[in-house]
């Protein structure tokens, strides 16, 4: 292990790289970052400079070329079950919200628990509990498709919360909202960092995101950049 | 709420897809089920004529294939009655009369033998011998009293209808019994029948003393052979036996076309929520949970149309028994056959949800989610 890692980071890559055989590129180049339990993170950089690579090698949906990513000390590719290791630490907040249409907003943030083949009432009141705590409690017996972009953001962050994750991931949660929408959320975001600490790493072009994480991080071509 | 309620909710999102899927199923199962339940019955028709009636040798002409040409000498029941270990025996005389387009078999039977005792008499009384009367199995007496007919042309000779009997064998619902004497006169056969029915004392009912009592019937006369009830059972339905395997490759056949056809759905349903798929992956559902959604999604549309094909499939055997050229058989469906349908459902299921499943589970999410 190496010596740095340590039980307080929630996340350290070391040397991290990813290679993409299909187009002969690097979508990171040595990355090295630290990132601390309760920590709200902001990554920044261009399209295509590898941020949501990033973030799908610290949910382990992709695996490095080469470098090593630690989880709370511990080596991520010895954690055989990696879908395991999302349903536990992991709540993912997309830009595109990926609810399922046809289906209430409660039913969606039920979806991570619905391989249970029986859902308990406790999770259900859970599910409730959170839709009421994001403000969007009133639309739960809905269908996501009525919501507006806003609400549905808010429907996807509670899905994200659902299993109580150590860590959210947002991939360009405000990509799709309005200015007034896209400070809701990064509030509502800021909100769950400060009163549930859990860790927020967001991936964005978004500068608002400067007066809510505690630190940004820039990368550029895959590299990261002091900043 | 539970996974089966979100699975059925989305299946009935696409209301014409679901409902050509179930459709297909249904058909094809109850076209397998008319098509096994016709040789099943057929067969299970045979067996029991005699089966139910403890008979444990058959007396027939050597060397004749076929059980209505074969014909023996009906004074034989009496030297077979004289052998030891033998408790009783009757001769059965087999026509097969064309009865308003199709085949009715006729049987006569010595009117003092057992054979009488074997069927209960229903309506009427039993046909007395030499007054050209007749009983009608159940069925074909529904038939002919619906018609306000009570009598019937066999050969030429009219005979009354005098009583109708419920037979423990299926075949003979839809035949005539009348007596031996009767039967041998109408049809020019005085002296003959198709076969001898040897039923055995419970002390003698063992391969060997079977074996000793066919030796020395056989060795009474070089023209008649004795042989066990079932083998002559078995030689008798050969060709029901090859008609029951051809409809089993065909029903094979029809239920490969049902996985296949469900297979295509489940494929396209697949294609369709990839990037859901790629979705559950990421928040945290294991690749295991996924293919179990799909075997899920495929049982719940399989058990839908299997369960219309059953029921579909049953009125139709009972419709096809119905109708006048086949009806001298009853549709006798277990509930092994059942059970045997509701498995050949399942495996095609699983079958039709293990190529989605595959599919899936050898995608790259990640790509999914950014490129689609």
């Amino acid at each position: 292990m190496n010596k740095t890692a340590s039980k307080e980071c929630l996340f350290q890559t070391v040397n991290l790289q990813k290679f993409y055989p299909q187009t002969q590129s690097f979508a990171l180049r040595d990355v090295n970052l630290t990132i601390s339990e309760g920590e709200f993170v902001g990554i920044r950089g261009p399209s295509g400079s590898g941020k949501s690579t990033l973030l799908y090698l610290l949910s382990g949906l992709l695996t490095p070329s080469s470098g090593e990513i630690y989880f709370r000390g511990k080596p991520l590719e010895n954690i055989k079950n990696k879908a395991l290791y999302r349903r536990k630490n992991i709540g993912f907040v997309f830009q595109d919200f990926y609810l399922y249409p046809g289906f209430s907003v409660l039913e969606n943030v039920l979806l991570p628990c619905l391989h249970k083949f029986f859902i308990p009432a406790s999770l259900i009141k859970k599910a409730q509990a959170l839709l009421e705590y994001l403000h969007i409690a009133g639309k739960k017996d809905l269908p996501v498709e009525t919501l507006s972009a806003g609400e549905r953001q808010r429907v996807c962050i509670s899905r994200a919360l659902l299993c109580e994750p150590r860590c959210i991931l947002a991939d360009e949660p405000t990509g799709n909202l309005d200015s007034e929408n896209s400070r809701n959320i990064l509030g509502l975001l800021q909100k769950i960092n400060d009163e549930r600490k859990t860790a927020v790493i967001l991936v964005t072009h978004d500068d608002k995101i400067s007066s809510f994480a505690h630190r940004i991080v820039h990368i550029v071509d895959g590299t990261l950049k002091a900043g | 709420m539970n996974v089966i309620h979100f699975l059925v909710k989305d299946i009935f999102r696409k209301k014409l897809r679901v409902f050509l899927t179930i459709g297909g199923i249904s058909i094809g199962i109850s076209l397998c089920i008319v098509m096994m339940g016709i040789g099943e019955s057929i067969k299970n028709s045979f067996k029991d004529v005699y089966g139910k009636r403890q008979i444990d040798i058959i007396i027939q002409e050597k060397e004749q294939m076929s059980i209505l040409l074969g014909r023996v000498d009906a004074g034989l029941v009496q030297a077979a009655q004289r052998t030891p270990g033998v408790e009783d025996a009757a001769a059965t005389l087999l026509y097969i009369n064309k009865f308003r387009g199709a085949a009715c078999p006729v049987f006569g039977w010595e009117p003092e033998g057992f054979l009488f005792n074997t069927v209960k008499i229903t309506q009427g009384r039993k046909p007395s011998a030499g007054k050209k009367e007749v009983m009608a199995g159940e069925a074909l007496m529904k038939s002919l009293q619906k018609a306000n007919e009570r009598q019937v042309k066999i050969k030429g000779a009219t005979f009354s209808v005098v009583g109708a009997f419920k037979s423990s064998s299926p075949f003979e619902e839809f035949a005539l019994v009348m007596p031996l004497a009767d039967l041998q006169a109408a049809i020019q056969e005085e002296g003959k029948a198709s076969f001898i029915n040897v039923r055995l004392k419970p002390d003698y009912r063992t391969e060997s003393a079977i074996a000793n009592i066919m030796k020395e019937i056989d060795d009474n006369s070089p023209m008649i052979s004795a042989a066990r009830a079932d083998e002559f059972i078995a030689e008798k339905t050969k060709f029901i036996v090859m008609g029951e395997q051809f409809s089993l490759l065909v029903s094979l056949i029809t239920i490969i076309a049902v996985a296949l056809g469900l297979a295509n759905t489940m494929v396209t349903s697949s294609f369709e929520k990839r990037r859901f798929l790629a979705i559950l992956l990421a928040l945290g559902w294991q690749k295991i949970e996924i293919a179990l959604l799909f075997i899920c999604e495929s049982l719940i549309v399989a058990v839908a149309g299997g369960a219309i094909g059953i029921l579909l499939g049953f009125k139709g055997t009972g419709y096809i028994f119905g109708l006048s050229h086949i009806n001298a058989f009853v549709p006798v469906l277990g509930v092994m056959f059942v059970l045997k349908i509701v498995a050949m459902i399942l495996v095609s299921a699983v079958f039709a949800a293990a190529i989605p499943a595959w599919i899936t589970l050898n995608s790259n999410p990640v790509e999914v989610i950014r490129n689609e």
